[in-house]
C-alpha cells in the first residue's frame, strides 16, 4: 500500500471517528416525551423535558444557560411539528418537567410532586413553515425569532 | 418454676417456643388461605401472593371470561359492587376482573403470560383499549405493576425487561422475601390493609367542576405506529391470545367527548382509534367502538364512569360476553 | 414515643440491660435518670414545650423543701392551692378563663399522674410520713419514672424508694412471669383492644341504619356494653405491659385492676378499677374529709350519711379528673351518685337484715348476678360521657325514643348479669386450677407455648397491618 493511500485511509477513518458522534447527535431523538395534546386550530405540543434535564445534569450547566438551551430545543420541536400538524393555525410548545417529591419507601422510586410549567413558545404555523430555515439557524444560535412568543412561567430546579 | 435453669430444661423451653412459632405461622397460613376472601377486584397495591392465589384459584375453576384493563374497568371512585364487571357477575356471568388502576397493554401482556403459565385458559378475554395509556407521557405507558413484574419476571424476554420499567419494592430485601415466603399474612398485607382500611380510590370524590384544560396532554395525537410501546404490546397480547385459542373482544374506552371536544374531536384522534380497531380486527377478533358512546353525564372526568355509566357499560358488554 | 410499642420495648430493654449491669443503687438511679429524661425528650425537643412541665415539677419540689423547713399550715394549704391551680391551668380546665392559657403547645403527657405523685410527696412530706427526706434525684426519678409516666399506675413514694435501695429480686421465675405479662399486655392493647373498638364502631353505625326498633335497641345495648370492656382491655393491657417491663428495671409497680367486673357493688367496683387512683383519692380526700366532718358533726346518727356525702365528693373528683369538659362533670356526678347510692343501699339493707343477713343475701346466685349486672350497667352508661358527644346522645335518643332507651338499658342489664355470672364461674374455675399443684397452668412448657402463641399473633397482625403503636385511652387524662 502506498503512503498517500494509507494517509488518505487514516484521514477518512479519523474523520469518521469524529463525524460519527456528531452524526449520531444530529439523529438522536429529543429526550422526554413530546405529546401532541391538541392537533387543530391552536395546536399544543407538550414536551416533558425531565429526562433531558437529568441527562445534562453531569455537565453542571448554570440554569440561565440551560433555559436558553431548552428554548432552542423547543424551537426546533416547534418547527418539526409545524410540518406534521396540517390543521393547526398556531402552534404552542409547552415545556414541563416533573418535580419529585419524597422517595417512595414501597417502590424505592422518587414520587411525583407536580409538573413545573417551565416555558412556552408560540408561533403561527404559516410563519414557522415560511421561515423554517432561518428560524432553525436562529434557534441553533440560541436566539428567538421575532415571530415566536416566548413565555417563561416557571423555573428550573435549584442545584 | 425452677429458679436454676438446667441446660436440658432451657433447651426444652426453647424448643417449645420454636415449635409454637412454627405451628402458629402454619395455622395462620392455613387460615389466610382458607378465609381470605376473593375480592371483586384487585386492590391498588395488590401483592404477588394475592395475584398468585387468584391465578391458582382461576386455574381450578371452569373457564371464565377475563377482563383486562385499567382504572376505568377497575371502577375508579366506585365501590367494588358498582363496576361493570361486578354487575355482569351479578347477572350470572362467570367473569373475573383483573383490571387495575395502572393497567396498560404491557401489563395486559404480562398478565396473559401469567395466566398461561398458571394453566388458566379464559373462555374469553375482554380487553379495554384506552388511548390515554398509549401516551408516552402517561405513567402507565411502560410501567409494570410491581406484583406483576415480580411474578412475570421469568416469563419476560430480555427485550421486554429492557423496554419496561418495574418499580423495585424496597421490601425485596432478604428478610422481607423470607417473611413473604413463610407467612401468607405478611405476603398479602397490602391487600388485607386495603380491604380493612379502604382503598383510597374507591372513595367517591367530592363534587368539583371538571375542566377540560386539566386534561391537556392526557391524549397524544401523534399518529400511532409500531414505534409506540403500547401498540407493540397490544399486538403481542392479541398474538398470544390467538396462539392459545382465546377469543378476544376488545372495546375502546368510553371517553368524554363533550368535555374534551377541543382536544380529541379531531381527525388525528379518530385516525388513532381506527388504527387500533384495525389492529384488533386483523387478528380475527371483535372490537366494540365505545369511544363516543356515552354522554357527559355518565362520566366523573375524562374517562372514568359513574355508577350509572358502569351500568350502561355492562349493558353494552353483555351481548359480547354472552356470545 | 408511644407506649406500648416496639420502640418503647427496645428502649426499655436497653435500660433494663444497663440497670442490671451493676448492682449499686447510685448506678441504677443514674441510669434511670438518663432514661427518664430521654423518654420525655422523645415527646418534644423544644425547651419551651418542656418548660411548663418542668416548672410544675420544680414547684412541687420547692413546696416540699419549704415545708420541710417551715412547718406551717398556712404554707401547706397555700402550696396545695398553688399546685392544684397550676395543674388546672396547665391542663386547660374549662372553668379557667381562656385568656389565661399559654398560647403555644407544650408537653402534658402524663401530667395528671405526675401531679398526683407531686401532691403525695408534698402532703406526706408535710405530715412527716415519708420514709426520709426526698433528694432531688429521687424526686425526679419518682415523678418521671418512664415506666409509669404516660398512664400510671400511681406508685407511692415509699414503695418507689424501697425499690431504689433494695431492688426487687429478678430471678428466673420472676423474669418469666414478667415476660408473660409483657406479652399478654401487648396482645390486649395491640389486638383485642382495637378489635373491640372496631366492633363498637360497627354497632354504632348499625344503630343509625337499623330498620327496626328491636334492631336499634340491640345495637345501642351492644355499643354501650362493649365500651367498658374495651376500656378495661386497653388500660389493663397497658398496665400488664409496664408492670412487666418495670420488673426488669427492679421496680415493682402497684396493680391497678383486680377483676373489676366481678364487683358486686359500685364501692367494690372502684376498689378493683384503677385502684391506685381510687386509693390515692381515698387517702387524700375521703379519709381527711370524713375525719373532718365527723369532728365537725360528731353525732353518730348522721355519721353514716356523712360517709355517703364524702363518697359522693370523692368519686365526683375521680370522675372529674378524667377530663376538662362539662361531660366529665356529668361523669363525675354519675360516679359520685353510683357510689353514694351503693352506700345508702348498704346502710338501709344492714339496718333491715343485719350484717350477716346482708352478707347471706349477697352470696345468693341470682342476687349476685343482678348486682354485678347493675354495677356494670351503671358504669357502662356513665361511660357514654367518654365516647359520645351531646349531639350524638340527642341523635341516639331520637332514634330510640324513651321506650327504646329503657329497653336498651334493660337488655344491657340482663346481658351483663348473665355474661358476668359466666365470667365469675370461669374465674372460680381458673382460681381452683391455679391452686392445684399439678395443674397445666403451672407447666412452664404450656405457659411458654401460650405466651409464644400470643406474641406470634400480636407481631404478625401488627406488622402485617403496619398499624401504628396502639392508642392508650387513658393517655389523654
Amino acid at each position: 500500500m502506498t503512503h498517500p493511500f494509507r494517509n488518505a485511509l487514516a484521514a477518512v477513518t479519523l474523520g469518521l471517528m469524529f463525524a460519527a458522534p456528531l452524526g449520531a447527535q444530529a439523529e438522536q431523538p429529543l429526550a422526554g416525551s413530546q405529546v401532541v395534546a391538541k392537533a387543530g386550530g391552536d395546536a399544543v405540543v407538550i414536551w416533558d423535558a425531565t429526562n433531558w434535564i437529568v441527562q445534562l445534569e453531569p455537565q453542571h450547566i448554570p440554569n440561565p444557560k440551560l433555559l436558553a438551551r431548552i428554548k432552542s430545543e423547543s424551537g426546533e420541536l416547534l418547527l418539526k411539528k409545524a410540518g406534521s400538524l396540517s390543521a393547526a393555525k398556531t402552534l404552542t410548545v409547552k415545556v414541563v418537567y416533573a418535580r419529585i417529591g419524597a422517595i417512595s419507601k414501597q417502590y424505592n422510586n422518587a414520587s411525583f410532586a407536580d409538573f413545573e410549567r417551565l416555558v412556552s413558545l408560540k408561533a403561527k404555523r404559516s410563519d414557522a413553515l415560511k421561515n423554517a430555515a432561518a428560524w432553525g439557524k436562529q434557534f441553533a444560535a440560541g436566539k428567538m425569532p421575532a415571530g415566536v412568543k416566548v413565555t417563561v412561567t416557571g423555573r428550573l430546579p435549584d442545584r | 418454676m425452677r429458679s436454676a435453669m438446667r441446660p436440658g430444661f432451657a433447651l426444652g423451653l426453647l424448643a417449645t417456643a420454636v415449635l409454637t412459632v412454627a405451628a402458629m405461622i402454619s395455622l395462620e397460613n392455613v387460615a389466610v388461605q382458607a378465609f381470605m376472601p376473593h375480592y371483586e377486584r384487585v386492590t391498588t397495591d395488590f401483592s404477588p401472593a394475592y395475584l398468585q392465589r387468584e391465578l391458582r384459584t382461576m386455574a381450578s375453576l371452569p373457564p371464565q371470561t377475563v377482563f383486562l384493563g385499567d382504572s376505568v374497568l377497575w371502577g375508579y371512585r366506585l365501590a367494588p359492587g358498582q363496576t361493570a364487571v361486578a354487575l355482569l357477575r351479578a347477572r350470572g356471568c362467570a367473569c373475573r376482573n383483573l383490571s387495575f388502576k395502572s393497567g396498560s397493554p404491557a401489563n395486559d401482556y404480562a398478565l396473559l403470560r401469567l395466566l398461561e403459565s398458571y394453566g388458566v385458559r379464559p373462555r374469553k378475554l375482554i380487553l379495554e383499549i384506552n388511548q390515554r395509556v398509549l401516551n408516552p407521557a402517561d405513567a402507565s405507558y411502560k410501567s409494570l405493576h410491581p406484583a406483576i413484574a415480580a411474578l412475570a419476571a421469568p416469563l419476560l424476554t430480555a427485550q421486554d425487561r429492557a423496554a419496561l420499567d418495574a418499580p423495585a419494592a424496597v421490601q425485596n430485601g432478604t428478610i422481607s422475601r423470607t417473611m413473604d415466603g413463610l407467612s401468607s399474612l405478611y405476603a398479602m398485607r397490602s391487600d388485607i390493609r386495603e380491604h380493612l382500611y379502604g382503598d383510597v380510590d374507591a372513595a367517591p370524590v367530592a363534587a368539583s367542576p371538571v375542566r377540560a384544560d386539566r386534561f391537556e396532554g392526557t391524549y397524544d395525537l401523534t399518529p400511532l405506529s409500531e414505534a409506540n410501546l403500547g401498540v407493540r404490546y397490544l399486538r403481542k397480547t392479541l398474538a398470544l391470545a390467538r396462539n392459545d385459542n382465546i377469543p378476544v373482544v376488545a372495546f375502546t374506552t368510553p371517553t368524554n367527548h363533550a368535555l374534551l371536544h377541543d382536544y380529541i374531536d379531531v381527525p388525528e384522534y379518530r385516525a388513532n382509534s381506527a388504527f387500533l380497531k384495525k389492529l384488533v380486527r386483523a387478528t380475527g377478533n371483535e372490537v366494540l367502538d365505545l369511544d363516543a358512546a356515552f354522554a357527559a353525564r355518565d362520566f366523573i372526568d375524562n374517562d372514568h364512569l359513574t355508577a350509572e355509566g358502569n351500568r350502561k357499560l355492562a349493558d353494552r358488554l353483555a351481548p359480547a360476553v354472552a356470545r | 414515643m408511644n407506649v406500648p410499642s416496639y420502640q418503647f420495648l427496645a428502649f426499655a430493654a436497653a435500660v433494663a440491660v444497663l440497670i442490671n449491669l451493676r448492682a449499686t443503687a447510685n448506678w441504677r438511679r443514674a441510669v434511670l435518670l438518663v432514661a427518664n429524661i430521654l423518654f420525655v425528650l422523645t415527646f418534644t425537643h423544644e425547651p419551651l414545650a418542656i418548660l411548663p412541665f418542668a416548672a410544675l415539677l420544680g414547684l412541687g419540689f420547692v413546696s416540699l423543701k419549704v415545708l420541710e423547713i417551715q412547718k406551717s399550715k398556712a404554707l401547706f394549704v397555700g402550696a396545695l392551692v398553688v399546685l392544684i391551680a397550676a395543674f388546672c391551668w396547665l391542663k386547660r380546665y374549662t372553668f379557667v378563663p381562656h385568656e389565661l392559657f399559654l398560647t403555644y403547645a407544650y408537653l402534658t403527657v402524663g401530667m395528671s399522674y405526675v401531679f398526683f405523685r407531686i401532691l403525695h410527696v408534698v402532703i406526706d412530706g408535710y405530715q412527716e410520713t415519708l420514709p426520709e427526706r426526698v433528694s432531688i434525684l429521687s424526686y425526679v426519678n419518682y415523678t418521671l419514672n418512664f415506666t409509669s409516666l404516660v398512664s400510671g399506675p400511681i406508685q407511692l413514694y415509699g414503695d418507689y424508694r424501697r425499690n431504689e435501695t433494695t431492688p426487687a429480686p429478678l430471678d428466673l421465675a420472676t423474669s418469666a412471669r414478667a415476660l408473660e405479662r409483657i406479652v399478654a399486655g401487648f396482645f390486649k392493647v395491640a389486638i383485642i383492644s382495637p378489635a373491640l373498638a372496631s366492633l363498637q364502631g360497627y354497632f354504632i353505625n348499625l344503630l343509625v341504619t337499623a330498620g327496626t326498633p328491636g334492631g336499634r335497641v340491640g345495637c345501642a345495648a351492644a355499643a354501650i356494653f362493649i365500651f367498658p370492656i374495651y376500656l378495661y382491655v386497653n388500660f389493663s393491657g397497658y398496665m400488664d405491659f409496664v408492670i412487666g417491663l418495670a420488673r426488669f428495671m427492679r421496680i415493682e409497680l402497684p396493680e391497678n385492676f383486680d377483676r373489676p367486673f366481678l364487683a358486686l357493688g359500685y364501692i367494690e367496683f372502684w376498689g378493683r378499677w384503677h385502684m391506685t387512683l381510687s386509693n390515692w383519692l381515698k387517702t387524700y380526700v375521703f379519709s381527711p374529709l370524713t375525719m373532718g366532718l365527723i369532728r365537725r358533726f360528731p353525732s353518730p346518727d348522721i355519721e353514716a350519711m356523712l360517709g355517703v356525702l364524702v363518697y359522693f365528693v370523692t368519686f365526683f373528683l375521680v370522675g372529674l379528673w378524667h377530663g376538662q369538659t362539662a361531660m366529665f362533670l356529668v361523669f363525675g356526678v354519675l360516679q359520685g351518685l353510683g357510689v353514694s347510692f351503693n352506700k345508702l343501699y348498704q346502710i338501709f339493707m344492714i339496718k333491715r337484715l343485719g350484717r350477716s343477713g346482708y352478707r347471706a343475701l349477697c352470696a345468693r346466685l341470682l342476687y349476685a348476678a343482678f348486682s354485678r349486672g347493675l354495677t356494670f350497667g351503671w358504669f357502662a352508661l356513665s361511660l357514654l360521657c367518654f365516647w359520645s358527644t351531646p349531639a350524638q346522645l340527642r341523635e341516639f335518643s331520637a332514634l330510640l325514643g324513651t321506650a327504646g332507651a329503657a329497653s336498651a338499658a334493660a337488655l344491657l342489664l340482663l346481658a351483663a348479669s348473665v355474661l358476668l355470672w359466666g365470667l365469675s364461674v370461669l374465674t372460680a374455675w381458673f382460681t381452683r386450677e391455679a391452686g392445684r399443684p399439678r395443674s397445666a397452668l403451672h407447666s412452664p412448657y404450656a405457659r411458654t407455648a401460650w405466651s409464644t402463641a400470643l406474641l406470634v399473633i400480636a407481631i404478625s397482625i401488627t406488622v402485617a397491618l403496619n398499624s401504628p403503636a396502639p392508642h392508650i385511652v387513658y393517655r389523654a387524662f
